[in-house]
């Protein structure tokens, strides 16, 4: 009876246990999610961000091609003259509105494979999760990337 | 380009100008010209060039607006063409040139004979770049092409008179010499155009009627 | 020489990459190739316009067949687009020597080229994009700094020049000079500086400007309006017709996400060609507009409140039919507007003759409100207008009588100038001030306004006096003609219109001589105050030069408005049924529509807006209209729309009329709904829906066809094309454009 107690449960117990405890000096796989997260691969393709020039120019002409290379149609450009008071990018075009519709990408990297001016990019920020709806069009504001910070001399 | 720059700067365009607005300054003689030109002509538009030619002489040497409008006005045809048709050749003047025109040869022989040395020279002289007037309006320093007399290089032409086998002393003298003449080389140029495509008969005529 | 409208083309044979085929003598080789589908590209030549051979882009290989059979080259490729096809010619457009020239070509062209595709409005539909892709080099041999020159200068409100990009092809600077005729636009400078520009930094106010910027094949010319606001992908391009004037062009009306964002030309060879006005290119977005009516509102409390459709219907029917019953049928009037389809209009006279029993409607905005059919189709024995567009390069005098044609009718004064400018015919203006028409008019009438009736008695008797015996003889009634005139001497004529004899026996000479001619009439003719005699006397004009039984020659008096030639069509006439029949002829069409008709003829507008003011027209319906604003008497259909007891208004924009509606119903614009025009050369053509409707607008037919459903409980038409169909059936002329004839390019309907 007590053999057989061994054998059935003590024993496989015993065998779980030391896969716990074999692995518990191997280097591990799992992080700590959300207090830690793990490093990407530096070509992982999620969020778009809108870059700029070391100037602070915006790179983004509002030329659209992203939106016409895009298969599901998630990117929408409306663009606009630029003028000397109002500089937003060199040359003659800038992008008024630039939505992307976060819900119907599929993270293709068409639209950086695209632009000419290498303007978006998708980067490593995979946390897109929301709560409505709405939130997940993000906006030109929410793409570009946040000016330059003046560098002291 | 100053033209570039003046294009960039532009705002607002004004209306092309109503015939009635245009100032007319062609003088009888010259509208019996042009009328005597555009009769050898099937048509008004052949007469462009002939009739530029007597609006540069008309209007002292340059083609103002209002002279390549007034041509246009008088041949009826549009601005544009006959502003096309005036800056496209380099002889009709845009711009005011001085009273005489100095356009030294610098093809091959003259170059050989030394018409670069002139240029300089007369730059010296002058006061003045290539291309540009003296500030008393007197002279325009040029360099043109071939003037076909290569067998007395180095030319330079000062309106319709050739100055052959070029030197600085012939310079000097030559220069002495326009200085007092009265002579306005460059309409002088523009009649003599004019009145080679004139024939006999119509010069007789205009003459006549002009007594 | 005017170029005969049934002419046989004489046929040569040629081949083209192997391929036999017959083409028309004189056919440039280009236009050929299409016939094969061997691809030419084409930077400078356009099919409307002269061919230069300026771009060197459509250079083939060609040899001609000798006697013995062999084929003898051409040691150099030649432009195709110059090279007018003979017998025997043999070409190749896809040899090895073809396409490295096609590739030194553009290799050379973008030399210069800024390359900023991305950033131009023409990128994704940009022939030398295209042309580049196809046929060019993947790489230039050129690494030296490009020219640098002014971009995105304004030529004007509506054309944006940007120099670095133009590649000198001269299609902007052709189009002005042969085809609008102004020339604004000329190539100014030599060499690398070339650049088409206007005089002196000028604007460029041509009424046609509009079209350079479709035409230049790269992005050097573009549209203000359009600038940056969309890109070829993102558009939705629906072909439909522009509702400007009565020629109705085929236009492609683009829009992005529901808004228009511009307007294109598309090729109509009847109708337009390839060209459009600035009026109608540049129109307002009238979709969008501010003032648009966004739901059915009726008056209460001084004030018009919003309200739902049924409400409204009931309350208009209610009105109507107690008014009806009360005062009779002439208690009731309706008044249809020009820009309305064929299917509104005939469903608007059969709400008020088969609901209403009245044919107190109609459509004229004009002085002239005669009857039609006794004043122009019983003396001709034609309808009227007589010609279509094409018939301008056949005839061979064209008598431009009181209109100022690039104003009222911008594509009859292209082709008018075409056809002078082309094919040699003669123009003759009659007009009270210069027009640009008399530009190239051998010869211009300038007559005091308002003493047209004058001038062509006047030019009617110097005709009967000009005219050959044997030309007059089969002229019924020509002694009461000669009678009528007989009074109307060269001295009297100048007393009245201040035509001298001479300028009018020259211009009376001009119409003799002419075999055939073509006489327009315009506005000046509608309001003129005895706008009935002078029709009939341009009709007697007609007969007795005897156009009015021609091909090539005719009367026409052009309507002012989109569908003004339509409404007459379908009988928005208080005296006549659609069809051209008289109110006599009902049978057929209660017949159709299963009612009996009323037989009194109605009221016409003017005696309809003065029935309004002596109160004994009690409801009047404006459906499509703005009299107060464009009735030649406005003051008039100021104080009827203010005093009628009960006005009901449907448009699609707030206007002065509507203003003081008590019921207001929103009706769709020109691009948010379907139906067919009927342009001034009778030709029926479709418009597409192209962008949705704003708020509630329903289209008018809708609107008409629910309010009928409501009055006679009857099956209602479903969808236009159901509204076409009946209309065939009541007038058959209209049965040959039903919606399965009609296709992209209309059909024009024959009488008989």
């Amino acid at each position: 009876m007590i053999a057989e107690i061994v054998n059935d449960v003590v024993k496989p117990i015993g065998t779980g246990f030391k896969t716990t405890l074999r692995h518990l000096f191997k280097p591990k796989h799992t992080v700590n999610y959300p207090e830690a997260k793990k490093e990407q691969f530096p070509r992982t393709r999620w969020r778009h961000v809108l870059l700029r020039y070391e100037s602070g120019l915006e790179r983004c002409i509002g030329c659209s091609l992203c939106a016409g290379a895009c298969p599901v149609r998630c990117i929408f450009v409306e663009a606009d003259d630029n003028t000397d008071q109002q500089r937003y990018s060199p040359g003659e075009r800038y992008a008024k509105r630039y939505e992307i519709n976060m819900l119907r990408c599929i993270f293709c990297g068409y639209c950086q494979d695209a632009c000419p001016t290498g303007a978006i990019v998708l980067r490593e920020d995979f946390e897109l999760a929301d709560y409505t709806r709405e939130a997940f069009v993000y906006t030109k504001e929410m793409l570009l990337e946040p000016l330059p910070v003046q560098e002291e001399i | 380009m100053d033209r570039n720059v003046e294009l960039i700067r532009i705002t607002e365009r004004p209306k092309p100008p109503r015939p009635e607005e245009i100032p007319l300054r062609f003088s009888e003689t010259a509208v019996q010209e042009l009328d005597a030109l555009v009769s050898h002509y099937p048509d008004k538009k052949s007469a462009l060039l002939p009739a530029l030619w007597l609006a540069q002489r008309e209007y002292g040497g340059v083609l103002t607006p209002e002279a390549i409008a007034e041509v246009a006005l008088r041949l009826e045809r549009s601005y544009a063409e006959v502003e096309g048709v005036a800056t496209f050749y380099t002889m009709y003047n845009k711009q005011q040139m001085g009273k005489f025109m100095l356009e030294v040869c610098t093809n091959l022989s003259c170059m050989l004979c030394g018409s670069y040395r002139l240029l300089e020279y007369l730059e010296e002289k002058l006061g003045i770049r290539l291309g540009e007037t003296t500030p008393d309006g007197l002279f325009t320093l040029t360099e043109v092409e071939c003037l076909n007399n290569c067998g007395d290089a180095p030319v330079m032409q000062v309106g319709d008179v050739y100055c052959r086998k070029m030197s600085v002393e012939k310079m000097d003298a030559l220069i002495d010499q326009l200085r007092g003449s009265d002579e306005h080389s460059v309409t002088r140029l523009a009649d003599a155009i004019v009145n080679i495509q004139l024939s006999a008969a119509d010069k007789a005529r205009i003459a006549s009627e002009h007594e | 020489m005017p170029r005969p409208k049934h002419a046989e083309p004489k046929l040569v044979n040629i081949e083209i990459n192997g391929i036999a085929l017959q083409v028309p003598e004189g056919e440039y080789l280009v236009d050929a190739a299409k016939r094969v589908e061997a691809d030419v590209p084409v930077f400078c030549y356009h099919k409307y316009m002269e061919a230069v051979g300026m771009c060197r882009m459509c250079l083939v290989d060609v040899g001609y067949k000798q006697p013995d059979g062999s084929v003898r080259k051409m040691p150099k490729p030649q432009a195709s687009c110059t090279l007018p096809c003979s017998e025997g010619m043999v070409a190749w457009t896809e040899t090895e020597q073809i396409i490295k020239d096609r590739k030194a070509v553009l290799e050379f062209l973008l030399i210069n080229h800024p390359l900023d595709c991305p950033i131009c409005d023409r990128g994704g539909e940009c022939p030398l994009q295209n042309n580049t892709q196809f046929y060019g080099p993947s790489t230039s041999r050129y690494i030296e700094i490009k020219r640098h020159l002014p971009k995105s200068l304004p030529l004007s409100d509506h054309v944006m020049l940007d120099l670095e990009r133009c590649i000198q092809c001269g299609r902007c600077v052709r189009f002005t000079e042969e085809v609008s005729g102004d020339a604004q636009l000329a190539f100014l400078f030599r060499g690398a500086q070339t650049q088409p520009h206007t005089f002196q930094l000028t604007e460029f106010n041509s009424r046609f400007s509009g079209n350079v910027i479709e035409i230049c094949p790269v992005g050097a010319l573009t549209s203000r309006r359009y600038r940056f606001r969309a890109r070829p992908w993102d558009i939705v391009t629906q072909k439909t017709i522009c509702t400007g004037c009565s020629n109705g062009c085929n236009i492609y009306l683009d829009s992005r996400g529901g808004e228009m964002v511009r307007i294109n030309a598309r090729e109509n060879p009847q109708v337009n060609e390839t060209w459009t006005c600035d009026k109608g290119k540049f129109q307002p977005n009238i979709m969008r507009a501010p003032n648009r009516i966004q739901q059915p509102m009726i008056r209460k409390d001084g004030a018009l409140q919003p309200v739902e459709w049924h409400e409204a219907y009931a309350l208009i029917l209610e009105r109507f039919q107690d008014e009806r019953d009360k005062g009779g049928v002439n208690a009731v009037a309706g008044f249809a507007g020009q820009r309305m389809t064929n299917e509104d209009l005939y469903l608007f006279q059969k709400l008020f003759r088969a609901g209403f029993g009245s044919n107190n409607i109609d459509h004229r905005l004009t002085r002239y409100q005669g009857d039609l059919n006794k004043d122009l189709y019983t003396p001709l024995g034609t309808f009227a207008p007589q010609n279509e567009m094409r018939d301008l390069e056949a005839t061979s005098l064209i008598f431009i009588f009181g209109s100022d044609l690039i104003d009222e009718q911008p594509m009859v004064y292209l082709r008018a100038r075409k056809a002078w400018h082309r094919f040699g015919v003669k123009a003759l203006v009659a007009y009270p001030v210069p027009t640009e028409a008399e530009h190239f008019a051998e010869n211009a009438l300038r007559y005091q306004p308002g003493s047209e009736l004058a001038l062509a008695s006047g030019l009617l008797r110097a005709l009967l006096g000009l005219l050959p015996a044997e030309k007059l003889d089969g002229i019924e009634g020509l002694e009461k003609i000669r009678d009528s005139v007989a009074s109307c001497d060269p001295g009297w004529v100048e007393a009245q219109t201040g035509v001298a004899p001479g300028v009018l026996e020259r211009a009376a000479r001009m119409i003799a001589d002419s075999p055939s001619m073509m006489l327009l009439a315009g506005e000046k003719v509608w309001n003129h105050r005895e706008a009935q005699t002078l029709i009939h006397m341009l009709t007697q004009i007609t007969r007795v030069t005897g156009n009015a039984d021609k091909e090539e020659g005719g009367l026409n008096l052009m309507p002012l408005a989109a569908n003004g030639q339509g409404a007459i069509d379908m009988g928005a006439l208080p005296n006549q049924l659609p069809g051209y029949r008289s109110l006599a002829e009902k049978a057929s069409l209660e017949a159709v529509w299963g009612c009996t008709l009323p037989t009194e003829p109605g009221l016409a507008s003017d005696a309809m807006f003065q029935a309004c003011l002596e109160s004994s027209v009690k409801c009047l319906y404006i459906a499509g209209a703005n009299p107060v604003a464009e009735h030649y008497d406005p003051t008039l259909a100021a104080r009827a729309v203010q005093s009628v007891e009960f006005l009901v208004v449907q448009d699609v924009l707030m206007t002065e009329t509507a203003q003081y509606a008590d019921v207001a119903l929103p009706a769709c614009a020109f691009a948010e709904r379907e139906g067919t025009y009927t342009n001034f050369e009778r030709r029926a053509q479709r418009t597409w829906q192209a962008v949705p409707p704003t708020g509630e607008a329903k289209p008018d037919w809708r609107i008409f066809s629910e309010l009928l459903l409501r009055l006679t409980q009857q099956t209602p038409a479903f969808n236009p094309r159901e509204v076409m169909k009946e209309v065939g059936q009541v007038f058959p002329a209209y049965a040959a454009c039903a919606y399965d004839h009609l296709k992209d390019q209309g059909v024009r309907w024959q009488q008989g």
